[in-house]
């Protein structure tokens, strides 16, 4: 009698196990995502050794690094989760951003893989930049952006391919400057970029056109249609869909996309510049660029 | 998202049914039984395998569609319809159509090495590697963590060093943080999304700027999307400047591309009594809606037609 009990609760403790973590369980659920736990054993991550070799010693030594390595601990609640100070996160990544931002283009020493891949926009310097402007743009007072970040700087990331990179360095020009400022600066340097970034950077801008700026977006949309490969103009012109033209003012982007018309090899891009061009317009006119440049 | 299992991919052609499970014993990991999974799972010669086909192959359509759409709206079909059957391709090309797998809790088929990444050859591969899947809640798990169990569930990690995780075999190395560190292994749905568009960025750009390289257009000066397909993979097995490799025969890795290129050709046979999955003998049945919306983008990317009704029904 006295060994029913233990087997009742064996087998009690084996069905609640079986139900708890049983194939049953195993469902083909669409709503449940697993995400990896907070790191109770210490796993050296790659980004931990690249850094080391990439940074001064005084800087790995910190609590602050300890934390910002650790894979699992979110950009946004860095300095709470990992218990830091201020001023002790601040120092920390001022001196990282400092080290890494003139060598991330070329990977800051991270060259291709044992089987040749190679991708600039996944480096350990560049997805680090990229946490370290993700904490700042969350926490620009407590860490005095102002005083390690120079605009100029986050200009330069925007050359980056990676677009995360470029997003964290736009939310921080806009944190640190008048949103009129960034307009002005940026919408200048993007003529200078290609490609994605080209597109970002415009579409990041586009919520601030307004009645007083129109013109001179458009002006600058003129410019890179000029001048820009038809991939930096799909790329602009798609970002640039939110904002909505005159047809003077389509006419006076489209003029200048003459150059691709014609050209065999153009064809897909003519369709995707009107594309673009009639979604800025709203259905209020039609442009076609074989009419455009008779 | 790299390195393909080429050695398997090479072995599924000339295997029947039975050891194409064999060869996925060989790369797959077992997964904690605490841990939560999203998506379809393949049970090998059990009585729901017959809707997995359906299953994965309408995730991969969705996410593709969702992907290339923009060329759609454009005017772009074709475009959109290579993309389409690029993107039917790579999770064969990669994974072997399989994500997770269910099997019988057979000892044999549990292996703490590959669930501990211990083979994988690179220690900068081993250390995101085990970050993600084996610290803090275990994703994979020893062996001897799973004794009560009924059935083992797994994912598939390989590529030439181990490292590679999921479906798109996405490299433990390069996609550490936007991939691994956030879990989204654990989603079936999200490992294509996020291989897809990884594919996408590349593609996209090789679409616009085709005529500026040399390996991508016909002699009549048009876009070759089916060249294009297969400069994407080779970016997406490279790195991004590696957009010609595929085009160039004394590349140390021409034997990549080749299989790239017999697996494209495999779903380009879709809709010519081909078979969609890993091999002849192995094949995942398709219902008839997905088989129609698989044929008409490759009959779409054949001909230059474009016929939408039967990929709108799965899509939409």
């Amino acid at each position: 009698m006295k060994r029913v009990v233990p087997v009742i609760a064996i087998l009690a403790i084996g069905a609640l196990g079986y139900l708890t973590w049983g194939p049953e369980k195993q469902v083909d659920s669409e709503s449940l995502v697993f995400v990896p736990g907070k790191v109770e054993k210490k796993v050296v991550t790659f980004r931990d050794d690249m850094l080391k070799k990439a940074l001064p010693e005084k800087i790995t030594t910190m609590k602050a690094y300890q934390a910002f390595v650790d894979p699992t601990l979110a950009s946004t609640f860095y300095l709470r989760d990992a218990g830091l100070r201020p001023k002790e996160g601040k120092e920390f990544l001022s001196a990282a951003f400092s080290n890494l931002k003139g060598c991330f283009l070329e990977g800051c020493g991270q060259g291709p893989d044992d089987e040749g891949f190679f991708d600039p926009s996944l480096t350990v310097a560049t997805i680090s930049l990229k946490r370290i402007l993700e904490i700042a743009a969350i926490n620009p007072e407590k860490l005095d952006v102002k005083e390690w970040l120079s605009s100029e700087d986050l200009v330069d990331m925007l050359k980056s391919t990676n677009k995360g990179l470029r997003k964290a360095a736009l939310k921080n020009l806009f944190n640190m400057n008048s949103p009129t400022q960034v307009f002005q600066e940026v919408l200048g340097y993007s003529r200078d970029l290609e490609g994605y970034s080209a597109g970002d950077v415009i579409k990041e801008l586009a919520p601030f056109v307004n009645g007083n700026n129109i013109q001179e977006f458009v002006d600058n949309l003129e410019a890179i249609a000029r001048v820009g490969d038809s991939f930096t103009v799909t790329e602009v012109l798609e970002s640039a869909e939110g904002v909505v033209i005159s047809r003077s003012q389509g006419e006076q982007i489209s003029s200048v996309l003459c150059r691709f018309v014609g050209d065999k090899k153009e064809a897909g891009n003519i369709k995707a510049m009107e594309y673009s061009l009639n979604n800025m317009a709203r259905n209020k006119f039609e442009l076609k660029l074989a009419n455009q440049c008779l | 998202m790299k390195k393909p299992i080429l050695i398997a991919a090479a072995l599924l052609s000339l295997t029947p049914a039975h050891a194409v499970n064999g060869i996925l014993n060989g790369v797959m990991a077992t997964i904690s039984s605490k841990v939560q999974i999203e998506g379809p799972i393949y049970r090998h010669d059990k009585r729901d395998q017959d809707r997995y086909g359906d299953q994965i192959a309408t995730i991969i359509l969705e996410e593709a569609h969702r992907q290339a759409k923009r060329f759609l709206d454009e005017g772009n079909h074709q475009a959109y319809n290579a993309f389409i059957a690029l993107s039917l391709t790579v999770p064969n090309q990669e994974g072997l159509m399989v994500h997770f797998r269910e099997v019988d809790a057979k000892r044999s088929l549990c292996n703490d090495e590959r669930s501990q990444g211990k083979n994988i050859k690179s220690d900068k591969a081993k250390r995101h590697f085990r970050s993600a899947l084996n610290s803090g809640e275990d994703f994979l798990v020893p062996c001897r963590k799973l004794r009560r169990e009924k059935t083992y569930r797994q994912l598939i990690v390989g590529g030439s060093d181990g490292s590679d995780v999921g479906i798109m075999q996405v490299s433990a190395l390069w996609h550490y943080d936007e991939f691994l560190s956030q879990g989204k292994f654990a989603s079936v749905r999200s490992t294509v999304r996020y291989g897809l568009s990884y594919l996408m960025r590349r593609y996209k750009k090789i679409v616009r700027t085709y005529g500026s390289e040399n390996c991508f257009s016909k002699t009549s000066g048009s876009a070759d999307y089916l060249k294009i397909a297969r400069g994407t993979w080779s970016a997406y097995n490279g790195g991004p400047s590696q957009i010609c490799r595929f085009a160039d025969p004394s590349s140390p890795f021409a034997g990549h591309d080749e299989g790239f290129k017999g697996n494209l050709q495999k779903t380009l046979d879709l809709n010519n009594g081909g078979y969609f999955g890993f091999n002849q003998a192995g094949a995942l049945k398709l219902s008839s809606s997905v088989q129609s919306a698989i044929n008409e983008v490759i009959t779409n990317v054949e001909t230059g037609s474009n016929n939408q009704r039967a990929m709108k029904a799965i899509v939409n």
